[in-house]
C-alpha cells in the first residue's frame, strides 16, 4: 500500500460572507496575529499551555492518522505531520535521528522561542492522537529560527531537563542519552 | 855563567829569602789561625786576573824591597786583610831602621810582597836553612822558575814548561769563573748577546716527539725490542696496502654545447574559466608551430635482392596442436542487486526512541 502524498489543496477555505475561515475536515478557524497568541500563552500557565498546545495536536494527529497507518515511513509522516503543522502556521516540521533517539525540528515559528512549549505539546498530542505512543518533548536546542525537540520517554525526558539545566550541551545530552540506552 | 855561579848565585839569594823570612814572625798569625800547610798556589785564586802593578809597583826597585827581618808587629787596627782575596795591600809600615839596606842587582829584581799571615804559614822544616845538597841541580836545558809574587812564595813549576802549563790552568780556570751573563743590560749597539742556559735552575725538558710518535704507532711486538737486541735493529716489513698512485691524465669532457634555453610560455587560464581547464582558444607558443606533414621526410625502405632458397617440408609432419574445447554460449557474468535495507516505519523508530 502505498503512502498519499499530502495534497493541501483546497484545504482552508474562507467564507467571506460568512467571515469564516475553515479547515477541510476541521472546524472552523480563527487566524489571530502571532504575537498576541505568544503572549496569551505566555501568560497562561503551564497546564493550561499544556492542554492549549496537546488539543492542536490531537486534531493533526487525527488528521494524519486519517491518512496513513502504522507502516507509514518516517518521510511520509513528517510529510503529513508537518503539512499540518503548516497549515495552522506554527511552522516547517523536520526530523532527525541521533542514535536512537528521535528529534523535530520546527523551522521558523512565528512564535519563536516562546512558542516552543506550545510547539513540544503540540507534537506530543499528535503522537498520542495519530500513533497512540505517549512521549514527551523538550526543546532540546534552539538558534533564531530552529528549534530541537527531543522526543523521549517520560524518564529520559526528566534527566535531559535535569541536564541541560544544569548547563550540559544539547549534543552530551543526546550522547548521554544513547549510551543509557546502550547501557540499559 | 856556570853552573857553579847559578848555585853560588841561588844561594845567596836563598840566604837573603831566608832573612827576609825573619821578619816573618812579626807577621805571624795568631795562636788561633788555622795552619795552611798546603800550597799556596792551590789556595789562592787566580793570579793572571791581579794587576801586581797596583800592589808592588815594579820600579823602582828599591822602593819595592823588602821589610826588614825586625819589622814591628803590625797592629790589627793598622791592616787588616780582606778576607777571601790573597791580593793584599802592602801595609804602609816602613821597615826598621836597624835592618840594613841591601843593594840588588838586575838579576835579584823579583817582586817580593808581604803576604797576609792567615793566607800562608809555611811550616817550620821550611823555616830551617836549606842545604846546598838540598838544592835542585838544573840541567842547562831548563830553567827554573821561582817566582814570589804578591800572593807569596810560589815555587811551583820545575820547569819553564810547567810554569806556563800552569799558567795556562789557571787563565782557563779564570776565564771559567768569569763567564757569566753580564748583569748590566748591554747596548742594543752591542749586538746580539749569548743567551746562556740559567746555572741555578733545570731547564725545561722538551718531550722527545720522536719517541712518543714510536710509541704510539709501532704496534705492540711480543719480541725483544732493538734495546734489547743490542746494536741489532731489524726493520719490519711495511705494513699495510702497498699505494699505488695511478697517475691518469683526465682529459677535459668534450666541450658540451649548451642547448638553448626554451622559452616555456604558457598562457595562465583566464579567471572565468574553473581550475583544470584550459582555454582551447588560445594560440599554441610561437616556438612549436603546427607540424607540416609535407615536409617529414618519407622512410623508404631500400630494395634488397631477394633470393629463394629451397627448403623440403615434408606435408605430413606439422606440429601438435592443443586448443581449447568450446564452451559455447553461456551467462558468465551474473549481477545481483543487494537487499535494500530493512526502513523502519515512523512507529517502530517512536518506540525506539521511547526506549531510551
Amino acid at each position: 500500500m502505498g503512502t498519499p502524498r499530502f495534497d493541501p489543496t483546497h484545504s482552508l477555505e474562507f467564507n467571506l460572507d460568512r467571515g469564516s475561515v475553515k479547515l477541510s475536515g476541521a472546524i472552523e478557524r480563527v487566524l489571530l496575529p502571532a504575537d498576541a497568541v505568544a503572549a496569551l500563552v505566555r501568560g497562561a500557565d503551564t497546564e493550561t499551555r499544556r492542554d492549549f498546545a496537546r488539543r492542536l495536536g490531537t486534531e493533526a494527529g487525527r488528521r494524519v492518522a486519517e491518512r496513513l497507518d502504522a507502516s507509514a515511513g518516517p518521510e511520509a509522516v513528517v510529510e503529513h505531520l508537518g503539512g499540518e503543522v503548516a497549515l495552522m502556521g506554527m511552522g516547517s516540521l523536520g526530523f532527525e535521528r541521533w542514535g536512537r533517539v528521535l528529534v523535530m525540528t520546527v523551522q521558523g515559528s512565528p512564535l519563536r522561542g516562546e512558542g516552543d512549549d506550545l510547539l513540544a505539546g503540540l507534537i506530543e498530542g499528535a503522537l498520542q492522537r495519530g500513533f497512540g505512543r505517549t512521549a514527551s518533548v523538550v526543546p532540546l536546542q534552539r538558534d533564531d529560527s530552529l528549534v530541537r525537540l527531543l522526543v523521549v520517554s517520560s524518564d529520559a525526558a526528566e534527566r535531559a531537563r535535569g541536564w541541560l539545566g544544569s548547563g550540559v550541551s544539547w549534543g552530551d545530552v543526546l550522547s548521554r542519552l544513547n549510551g543509557s540506552g546502550s547501557a540499559s | 855563567m856556570t853552573n857553579g855561579d847559578r848555585v853560588q848565585m841561588l844561594e845567596a839569594l836563598l840566604a837573603r829569602v831566608i832573612r827576609n823570612r825573619g821578619a816573618a814572625p812579626h807577621h805571624a798569625p795568631t795562636p788561633a789561625a788555622p795552619r795552611v800547610t798546603a800550597a799556596p798556589v792551590t789556595a789562592t785564586p787566580p793570579m793572571p786576573f791581579v794587576t801586581p802593578v797596583a800592589a808592588a809597583p815594579q820600579a823602582p826597585p828599591v822602593e819595592t824591597a823588602p821589610p826588614p827581618p825586625e819589622a814591628p808587629p803590625l797592629s790589627p787596627a793598622s791592616w787588616h786583610p780582606e778576607p777571601g782575596s790573597a791580593v793584599q795591600p802592602r801595609p804602609g809600615t816602613l821597615p826598621p831602621e836597624s835592618v840594613p839596606s841591601e843593594e840588588l842587582g838586575e838579576d835579584d829584581l823579583l817582586e817580593v810582597t808581604t803576604i797576609p799571615p792567615d793566607a800562608v804559614e809555611i811550616d817550620a822544616d821550611a823555616a830551617r836553612e836549606p842545604r846546598l845538597s838540598e838544592l835542585p841541580v838544573l840541567e842547562p836545558d831548563t830553567t827554573e822558575v821561582s817566582e814570589i809574587t804578591a800572593v807569596g812564595v810560589r815555587i811551583s813549576a820545575g820547569t819553564l814548561d810547567e810554569a806556563l802549563a800552569s799558567a795556562a790552568r789557571l787563565d782557563n780556570d779564570s776565564l771559567e769563573g768569569e763567564r757569566e751573563v753580564p748583569l748590566k743590560t748591554p747596548p742594543p749597539e752591542s749586538g746580539p748577546q749569548e743567551a746562556l742556559p740559567p746555572t741555578g735552575l733545570e731547564a725545561a725538558r722538551t718531550p722527545d716527539v720522536d719517541q712518543l710518535e714510536a710509541d704510539l704507532i709501532s704496534p705492540p711486538s711480543l719480541g725483544p725490542t732493538a734495546e734489547q737486541l743490542g746494536e741489532t735493529i731489524e726493520l719490519e716489513a711495511p705494513r699495510g696496502p702497498e699505494l699505488e698512485i695511478d697517475v691518469t691524465v683526465e682529459e677535459p669532457p668534450a666541450s658540451l654545447e649548451q642547448a638553448p634555453t626554451e622559452e616555456l610560455e604558457v598562457a595562465l587560464p583566464r579567471p572565468s574559466l574553473q581550475s583544470g581547464m584550459y582555454d582551447l582558444t588560445a594560440p599554441p607558443p610561437a616556438e612549436y608551430p603546427a607540424p607540416t606533414f609535407a615536409e617529414a621526410p618519407v622512410s623508404v625502405p631500400a630494395d634488397r635482392e631477394m633470393q629463394t632458397m629451397p627448403v623440403d617440408v615434408p606435408a605430413d609432419t606439422g606440429p601438435d596442436r592443443t586448443s581449447r574445447p568450446a564452451l559455447g554460449a553461456t551467462d558468465v557474468a551474473r549481477v545481483t542487486l543487494g537487499a535494500p535495507a530493512a526502513s523502519k516505519t515512523f512507529v517502530e523508530l517512536l518506540d525506539a526512541s521511547l526506549l531510551v
